[in-house]
């Protein structure tokens, strides 16, 4: 058992890599940037999105060095059309993230963050062709909408 | 004697390293009770009714492999709606953080259980009905 010891504390310490990190999603875009499928009847999907980072911490999450969070993967597509939705952020602490975390002894450690949506547009109404109505007091005229 | 120790160290240590990839939190709801806004901008108009804030911790067993208590940011948002009555939220942040008691409960417990704290805040909208014609 006493041999087991340091391994245990090893193991424990290694789990203990997630740290105290901290992340925050967050956008502020002036466009919808939708967690749900919210189409209106004039919008269209006009690509689908999957972008992953890797948010890189010092001495165990302490002191973010470079926060990879989703408002940067987003901005390329937040630009590219009216807005997004299906939006789903998903953080992970993976293989690669606790080899890094090993390796170091938790001076360096990360997290992985991917992104995936669909960018979707206005669709603007065709306009027809502009119609001339010629109005004098004689011959009054009537419109109407229905 | 020594050598058989290191070897179970070895295994061992292996076995929590490939483990330990598991933990992952997906922000997503399957079935949104309304329109859920990271930005400000909703496709109709909205006035907002009240902010909310609130934090749930997910917890892991066996080195982050089996997550035992679920909770996303958007989930969160989710719920609140259903609990208001709103029809949607604005303004989604949702930060995911470890604090040292998620660290000491994964020391204490020798990896066996792991947590993170998800933190979810935003405005609940109620939507304006569409200008009649």
């Amino acid at each position: 058992m006493r041999q087991l010891t340091p391994w245990l504390l090893l193991l424990a310490m290694s789990s203990g890599l997630a740290g105290c990190y901290s992340l925050r999603h967050t956008t502020a875009s002036g466009k919808p940037v939708m967690a749900d499928t919210a189409l209106a009847e004039n919008q269209e999907i006009t690509q689908h999105f999957k972008e992953t980072a890797r948010s890189v911490y010092l001495l165990d999450g302490l002191i973010p060095l470079d926060r990879d969070d989703a408002q940067a993967l987003l901005y390329e597509y937040v630009n590219a059309g009216d807005g997004i939705v299906n939006l789903r952020i998903r953080e992970q602490f993976t293989f690669i993230d606790s080899l890094i975390g090993w390796v170091t002894l938790g001076i360096v450690t990360t997290r992985t963050v991917r992104v995936e949506g669909d960018v979707f547009i206005n669709r603007t109404v065709a306009s027809a062709a502009p119609v001339l109505i010629e109005v004098d007091a004689e011959h009054p005229v009537r419109i109407s909408v229905e | 004697m020594m050598l058989r120790s290191a070897m179970i160290g070895i295994i061992v240590g292996l076995v929590a390293f490939g483990l330990i990839g598991c933990g992952r939190v997906h922000h997503r709801t399957t079935a949104a009770p309304g329109p859920i806004s990271y930005s400000s901008v909703l496709p109709r108009e909205y006035d907002v009714i009240q902010p909310f804030e609130e934090s749930r911790r997910q917890v892991f067993l066996l080195f982050w492999l089996i997550p035992v208590k679920e909770g996303n940011g958007v989930q969160i948002a989710a719920d609140q709606i259903r609990r208001t009555g709103a029809d949607g939220a604005v303004n989604l942040q949702v930060n995911s953080s470890t604090d040292l008691l998620d660290f000491f409960v994964s020391l204490f417990t020798v990896g066996l259980v792991n947590s993170w704290q998800v933190e979810a805040q935003g405005d609940l909208v109620r939507l304006r009905e569409p200008a009649a014609m």
